[in-house]
């Protein structure tokens, strides 16, 4: 089987050494194209890493107006285009996922390719490389799956929509072969003192990017 | 005399700015001429990488995936390490204070300018007028050096290092209960242990790397008992999380070790062949229920009982403690009480079964072993046993009445500044205006100092204070040994030459001495030279480094010491043999009774106050807060509050508020979570000047260890109405980049 | 990386129709332009065919890509914006100002690298004069006559214009106009060139036929567009029909080549004015915001062509809250799936609560 990455956003720990080394990458030299998300930093340390899933039908692709977002033989979802993107920002906004990053002064898409420049020559991609716990893991199914407790699952059921991707999420539990993704629900108990109010500051003045993925400076 | 003027200039001139690409822009096409295999320069993990050097310059790194330690992976610490060595912040040449002003000297003018100082002090207050303060974060060949170039070099009693904040109370600990200071087990251990008790560590954002193993261990069906005043990121992958008052760890190690009993979890045969002392303990630990324990600890008795039998039932496991209980002024007694568990329970020695202190700096094992401690002399060679000191004076070829006495620690060194006994000061690898407790008071000590000479490769907050200040190189310049928190000895490999003028710290120490007449004893060149030098020094001493070669260190990617023969491979696994290092060769019990933290919340100060870290800065700060990817992440410290007492006092989250304390205050915005006891706050401590939380700290120390008290200590808050939001501020949400300067 | 080209429903009749009409009308052209073929050049009658069929190739692939949904969405809705009476003059304006930006200073290449911008300056610049020169020769648009000794007159469209003098330097420019566009391609083919075998994000992704290819045949044009030079200055025309013949092989394939790969983007990359005026009148409009972290993320008529286009695509992304998961911001995308992961069915312990044994902690 061929090589993709693992997602396991239970053992993330929130230190964005995936963020700070996906810059190293040559397709990408200087843009981090990963996210690591607090869920509601007022109730847990806890984090969700996102990194391109990879899908096998990329809503990314369909939506483009220019047709720069190709997918290549191993289904790994390439950065748009140079020469054609257009900067429309449709990907962007259209991922279910909420990967796509954009640069308007450049006029360009920017987003996880994997870390072609890498993995085209048997290198593991950097976030891969250097993920402390193993929230990223990028390896064979066979080697990987056995080595985990947690069951792989790469369908997402966003309300009705399926999307299969090449990158699996590995779930805490046996009973379910999909994720589902419905509704805009808080935290467990999301504080209360808090609620409706924005997220704490922590979540929204961190990162690369800004809420609509644009790249700060 | 050690007065900071000019402060804007100085910071204008000298940092910390943020710099966040490699040397010339990030670019993909640079001839990479060479991947030089070395090791990150922050933490005891010590996690191997590759510096890719161009053009004789560092451009970027490369994971390096054989170094079984780390196998590749990096921190974001780790990730942007190299970014330092040729940061436009960086020190490429001396500067000598005039005026108030720093200006660029020649190294000669700089070098003759502190041996003249150094000799007018002497001459006028006696020898030890001039004290050393050295660090952890130096190869262990300079550590060495520095040591021996206070005592032989100076002639001065009075040298000591900031392990002395760090890990010395774990140190004194084990050498107590054990006669040895090392950690007892590598950590290929931890996967096999069933159960892992980390007290005091939130290693998930203090030792990234190390989550690796815990994470091996997990995926092996292991649990873990997390004990931690606040809800980390460690603490919520655990099993069970304890969360106490900060500094009652005593009172919670006593508790679990009263179930243990109760349950007859004991190993008694272990106890009865291999200890000593377990009467006085037993009966001790009588007077600790859990209920006791919980009522003490604020934590439900129940959680303990689960925590314990937990831990007393598994056939393998180990303790793995940090900062958090060793950073109190009963910091030894909290160590020895979890200690005391261990022992109980016989887990030691063997596969899977274990204990170990997760020290903090790269080279906090090597750099408390070779003699720049104020009480210890090379290869943890006691500086007051005459036998040790007659040993090490023949070694040298120093007259034994030449070699001082016994000096004393780094807080109780800057007392004495400030009571006048210290009048001059050389201070390298280390930054006391954020690091040492109590800040006003290090001020203090520093602008009392009647010559300053400070040693870093960038301008600290300490450097701003000294008369002269060394340009000095980072670890990619230089080459030598540090030994990582398993006590695994690794090689730093030199990557490029020198920046600018810069030197490293042994060519420093060695010029001074050979400019005060003290040229013999400083006979080397190389790093290597020292290397052999040290490692014949150590030769018989516990921590015998006499089998350590550099080749071998590059044959078995590292070498655990002790090694004490050409043929030893070192010693990964401790007390195998069940043999201690006391003279009877058995482990000591120490019965200890809970005392809490010194500074205890009362009416006036209702809140525990407790310090730490977070993943993206390193101690004080001084290399990170210059990197832009970390500051990004963290730009500032802030204090973290439980939503209920928020409510109680109307805070909001983001909101600026006074935090106070019996020393200092700083302005900090609130973090609002539930992530901490409602009745603690927490503040992270790697900034300086007024974001220092080390201006509310206690300097209380351990009587033993002489660790200030960082971890706790009595606070309150006061809410000052003022709502900034760090750095990018609130216009800047919700609209993209381009949006928000299209409306500028 | 073609391979997988995503499904879509295409119709080739329409485009077929707009490529033929566009590829007669240029004939027409050419007719009316050179008076009736007086003016033609017949030994440039291959390059004529050969830029007749390429222009109906390449009207037929625009009509193509037109058929995007995202495509026709993005220039229906940019020529309404624009013809929007009131704003016109505004519109005009800020078109000028893209085109001035996007098109002719290129400032989004000079964001994405100096180099490339340099290259692609070269490049372009270089195209377009040796175009603009060549297009209306072949064409017969264009023709010199010879006055007296030495003065040349240029005609366009068979109307006389101005007399110059064949030994000044205007003459030379106009005359040397191909070598000096052949020197500008070749700097720029020959950056191109270094940095694809230098920079190894390039290295990874490039691929010969689209990324190579272009640029060999552009340096083939240009070199053997200068030995025609040499062969007739110096050469004594020496070979000056092998070299011709060549040349004219090399144009028509690289003619032929435009509707497909990378230079595709030469017709296609003007659409970005449209983007741009669709983006800044989008911005100015009523915003959309996030149902979840209530930021105002994107404009409102954005969302809701981009809803419209998703579903025409065939995707059902509405959630039983009613609203479209692109209604969100592309963070609380990100949170929410976190949220789902950490609510999954049935798991064995509270996976983010921290203590498994017992519960929530204190």
């Amino acid at each position: 089987m061929q090589e993709t990455m693992f997602v396991d956003p239970q053992r993330c720990i929130g230190c964005r050494s995936c963020v700070a080394a996906c810059r190293e990458c040559s397709t990408h030299k200087g843009y981090s194209m990963i996210f690591v998300d607090f869920f509601d930093r007022g109730e847990t340390t806890a984090t969700m890493p996102t990194i391109c899933m990879h899908c096998a039908e990329p809503t990314c692709a369909q939506v483009c107006p220019a047709d720069a977002i190709k997918q290549n033989e191993d289904g790994v979802v390439m950065t748009a285009l140079k020469p054609r993107c257009l900067d429309c920002r449709n990907c962007v906004n259209a991922c279910p996922f909420g990967v796509p990053k954009y640069n308007s002064a450049m006029h360009l898409q920017m987003k996880c390719d994997m870390c072609y420049d890498r993995s085209s020559e048997g290198l593991k991609p950097m976030c891969a490389s250097v993920c402390p716990t193993g929230a990223l893991t990028f390896g064979k199914y066979e080697d990987v799956v056995p080595l985990r407790r947690t069951k792989p699952v790469n369908i997402h059921y966003f309300g009705n929509q399926k999307v299969e991707t090449k990158v699996y999420l590995m779930m805490p539990t046996n009973h379910t072969d999909a994720i589902q993704v419905d509704g805009d629900t808080e935290f467990e108990e999301h504080l209360s003192a808090k609620a409706g109010d924005e997220a704490s500051w922590l979540e929204s003045e961190m990162g690369e990017t800004d809420n609509s993925n644009e790249f700060r400076s | 005399m050690s007065k900071v003027e000019n402060l804007s200039e100085i910071i204008e001139k000298y940092g910390p700015h943020l710099y966040d690409a490699p040397i010339d822009g990030w670019h993909a096409d640079r001839k990479i001429d060479r991947a030089v295999p070395t090791h990150c320069p922050y933490c005891g993990v010590q996690c191997g990488m590759n510096l890719l050097v161009s053009d004789e310059q560092v451009v970027g790194f490369e994971p390096r995936y054989d170094f079984p330690v780390n196998e590749g992976k990096l921190c974001p610490k780790g990730v942007t390490a190299y970014l330092q060595t040729h940061h436009p912040d960086r020190l490429l040449y001396p500067l000598v204070k005039k005026n108030g002003v720093f200006e660029r000297a020649t190294w000669d003018d700089a070098l003759d300018l502190v041996v003249s100082r150094i000799k007018e002090i002497q001459a006028k207050y006696g020898k030890n007028a001039i004290g050393v303060y050295s660090g952890s974060s130096l190869t262990t060949e300079k550590t060495y050096v520095m040591g021996k170039f206070a005592r032989i070099g100076l002639g001065t009693r009075y040298v000591d290092y900031n392990g002395r904040l760090c890990m010395v109370s774990a140190a004194a600990g084990n050498n107590k209960a054990f006669g040895v200071d090392r950690v007892a087990n590598s950590w290929d251990d931890i996967p096999l242990a069933e159960v892992l008790m980390i007290a005091g560590s939130n290693c998930a954002e203090t030792f990234p790397i190390l989550n690796k193993y815990l994470w091996q261990q997990r995926d092996n069906g292991g649990r873990w008992i997390v004990i931690d005043p606040r809800a980390t990121a460690t603490a919520r992958q655990g099993d069970i999380h304890l969360q106490l008052k900060p500094g009652t760890d005593v009172a919670v190690a006593n508790g679990l070790l009263n179930v243990i009993i109760r349950e007859g979890l004991i190993d008694e045969e272990f106890i009865s062949k291999h200890t000593n002392d377990w009467d006085a303990v037993k009966a001790v630990i009588d007077k600790y229920p859990p209920s006791k324990a919980g009522e003490l600890s604020g934590i439900d008795p129940a959680k303990i009982e689960k925590a314990a039998i937990l831990y007393g039932q598994a056939r393998t496991g180990m303790i793995l403690h940090a900062r958090g209980i060793e950073h109190h002024s009963n910091g030894v007694d909290n160590v020895l009480s979890y200690i005391n568990i261990v022992l109980a329970t016989g887990k030691i020695g063997e596969p899977g079964r274990g204990y170990g202190t997760i020290t903090g700096q790269g080279n906090g094992q090597g750099g408390r072993e070779h003699g720049q401690k104020a009480d210890q002399l090379p290869g943890q060679r006691s500086m007051t046993n005459p036998e040790d000191r007659k040993y090490m004076c023949e070694f040298w070829g120093l007259p034994e009445d030449e070699l001082p006495e016994a000096g004393v620690s780094v807080v109780e060194m800057y007392e004495k500044m400030r009571e006048g006994e210290i009048k001059g000061l050389i201070s390298t690898c280390n930054n006391g205006m954020v690091s040492l407790p109590d800040v006003n008071a290090i001020r203090q000590s520093l602008e009392g100092l009647e010559f300053y000479v400070n040693i870093d490769f960038f301008m600290s907050e300490s450097s701003r204070f000294a008369d002269v200040v060394l340009p000095t190189t980072t670890w990619a310049e230089d080459e030598g040994v540090t030994a990582s928190a398993e006590a695994r000895v690794v090689k730093i490999n030199k990557a490029i030459d020198p920046v600018g003028e810069s030197k490293p710290d042994w060519w420093i120490a060695k010029e001074i001495a050979r400019r005060m007449g003290r040229e013999k004893y400083f006979k080397f060149d190389t790093p290597r030279e020292i290397f052999d030098e040290l490692r014949a020094a150590s030769k018989g001493g516990k921590a015998d480094y006499y089998g350590i070669t550099y080749e071998k260190i590059d044959a078995q990617n590292g070498v655990m010491w002790p090694c004490p023969t050409e043929e030893s491979k070192g010693t990964p696994r401790m007390f195998e043999d069940k043999k201690f290092y006391h003279p009877d060769g058995k482990a000591k019990f120490f019965a200890i009774e809970y005392k809490g933290p010194a500074e205890v919340p009362d009416e006036e100060y209702p809140l525990a106050l407790t310090t730490g870290r977070v993943v993206y800065q390193y101690l004080s700060g001084n290399q990170t807060r210059r990197i832009g990817f970390l500051v990004q992440q963290c730009p500032e410290p802030y204090v973290e509050i439980h939503p209920e007492t928020a409510a109680k006092m109307g805070i909001t989250d983001g909101e600026n508020v006074k935090v106070i304390s019996r020393r200092g205050e700083g302005i900090f915005p609130a973090l609002v979570v539930k992530t901490i006891r409602k009745d603690t706050i927490f503040i992270p401590y790697h900034w300086g000047d007024a974001k220092a939380a080390n201006l509310l700290t206690n300097a209380k120390l351990d009587p033993v260890s002489k660790i200030p008290e960082f971890k706790a200590c009595a606070a309150k808050i006061e809410k000052i109405g003022s709502r900034e939001l760090p750095i990018l501020g609130a216009s800047r949400r919700g609209s993209s980049l381009s949006e928000a300067q299209r409306g500028k | 990386m073609e391979a997988r080209q995503t499904p879509q429903k295409l119709n080739y009749k329409n485009p077929t129709i707009i490529g033929l009409v566009s590829s007669i009308v240029l004939t027409a052209l050419v007719i009316i332009g050179s008076r009736n073929l007086e003016n033609f050049d017949s030994a440039l009658f291959g390059y004529t065919i050969a830029s007749i069929v390429a222009f109906g190739a390449i009207a037929f692939r625009y009509a193509v890509w037109l058929q995007r949904p995202a495509t026709r969405i993005y220039f229906k809705r940019g020529l309404q914006l624009f013809f929007n009476r009131k704003k016109l003059g505004k519109n005009a304006k800020s078109a000028v100002g893209s085109i001035a930006t996007n098109l002719v200073e290129q400032r989004f290449i000079f964001k994405r690298a100096r180099q490339r911008w340099i290259m692609h300056f070269f490049i372009m610049w270089g195209c377009i004069l040796a175009a603009a020169i060549t297009f209306p020769l072949v064409f017969g648009w264009v023709h010199f006559t010879l006055e007296g000794d030495m003065g040349y007159r240029a005609h366009l469209f068979g109307f006389p214009l101005i007399l110059m003098n064949g030994r000044s330097l205007i003459a030379w420019i106009t005359f040397h106009g191909l070598d000096i566009s052949a020197v500008m391609v070749m700097i720029g083919c020959a950056i191109a060139i270094q940095r694809r075998l230098n920079d190894r994000g390039a290295i990874a992704l490039q691929q010969f036929l689209l990324d190579f290819v272009p640029h060999l045949l552009l340096i083939a044009i240009s070199v053997s567009g200068l030995m025609l030079t040499a062969s007739s200055l110096w050469f004594q025309g020496y070979m000056y029909s092998f070299i011709s013949l060549s040349h004219q092989a090399l144009v028509v394939m690289t003619l032929f080549f435009l509707p497909f790969g990378k230079l595709f983007h030469i017709v296609q990359r003007p659409a970005s004015v449209g983007v741009e005026l669709y983006q800044n009148r989008s911005a100015e409009m009523e915003q959309a915001v996030c149902p979840r972290c209530r930021s105002s993320f994107v404009g409102k008529m954005w969302m809701d062509d981009l809803k419209k286009l998703v579903d025409e695509l065939g995707y059902d992304y509405r959630l039983k809250n009613g609203h479209t998961l692109q209604d969100y911001c592309p963070r609380c995308k990100r949170v929410m799936r976190g949220l789902a992961y950490a609510k999954a069915p049935d798991k064995a312990e509270p996976v983010f609560f921290g203590a498994r044994v017992g519960g929530p902690n204190v």
